[in-house]
């Protein structure tokens, strides 16, 4: 009995290249992109670092040209009138009685400095060059 | 011919997969498309539920935000919090806004937010003074939340 390969890495039947891991009992070199449980040929949602900084400061990035970057600030629900839980990130961001937290990009992608709004800031830089 | 993918548990990158017609060895982050030290966004799971504002009486008493019921998000490391993605519409309107704070009369206003491990969709809408025990009407949030944290 011939056993349907569930992971392809390299090209696979239809040319595409990357990685491809199907559902038991479906072939990884011949399924539809749809049927794939993971499928590795875009940069779509590559993402290279994710974190979180609570005071402001610089962050490493070791490229060389300046990324995408998306920053999320923290939000202490607790001023929020009978609101159960504590303090966490919040959209849009900040949401009320905050100034902005922003990024600069150090020298084309070498670092990135972020400064937050008193609160702490999350951020996820992905695999795609904004300049 | 080109090297795409390459798998060396003793490189920086123990696995990386190079865009078409670049070399995997040569290749910057512009034209990677995965590198085994950050994993891709892996989706958790999406939804949404609906929100009523806050009263035009709540608001003068201080109240800005009034909240969804919540989800439970993946669990993740302590002191950290799942992303997540969050759109809103008022209801029936079956146009989707990008979050939004107004706090002002008869103008809808709504996003989300992580806490204590939860995602609530939330409502800045206020009722109006000519009705103020009455709640501004409903907002539906969606949400899309990952397994990834930060």
């Amino acid at each position: 009995m011939a056993l349907n390969p569930r992971v392809v890495i390299g090209p696979r039947n239809n040319g595409d290249v990357g990685v491809f891991v199907s559902p038991a009992g479906v072939n990884a070199d011949t399924a539809s992109d749809s049927s794939l449980m993971l499928n590795i040929t875009s940069k779509v949602s590559q993402l290279l670092l994710a974190g979180k900084l609570t005071v402001s400061g610089t962050v490493l990035l070791g490229l060389s040209r300046s990324p995408y970057v998306f920053l999320t600030s923290q939000f202490d629900f607790t001023t929020i009138i009978g609101f159960p839980g504590g303090p966490g990130p919040i959209r849009p961001s900040p949401a009320i009685g905050l100034s902005a937290s922003g990024a600069t990009i150090n020298s084309n992608g070498v670092s990135m400095t972020i400064t937050t709004a008193g609160v702490p800031c999350s951020y996820l830089v992905y695999g795609i060059p904004f300049t | 011919m080109t090297e795409r993918v390459k798998i060396d548990s003793t490189a920086a990158s123990p696995f990386r997969v190079s865009a078409a017609g670049v070399d995997v060895n040569l290749a910057e982050f512009a034209d990677l498309i995965f590198d085994g030290n950050q994993s891709p966004l892996r989706l958790w799971g999406t939804g949404w539920g609906t929100v009523a504002g806050n009263t035009y009486d709540e608001w003068t008493g201080g109240k800005n935000t009034e909240w969804s019921g919540f989800v439970a998000g993946p669990v993740t490391p302590a002191g950290t919090t799942p992303v997540f993605m969050t759109m809103w519409r008022p209801v029936p309107s079956g146009f989707v806004r990008t979050p939004l704070v107004k706090n002002i009369h008869s103008q809808a206003s709504a996003g989300g937010g992580f806490s204590s491990g939860s995602f609530y969709g939330l409502s800045f809408s206020v009722g109006t003074p000519v009705a103020p025990s009455t709640r501004p009407s409903d907002v539906a949030v969606n949400y899309a939340i990952f397994k990834n944290y930060q």
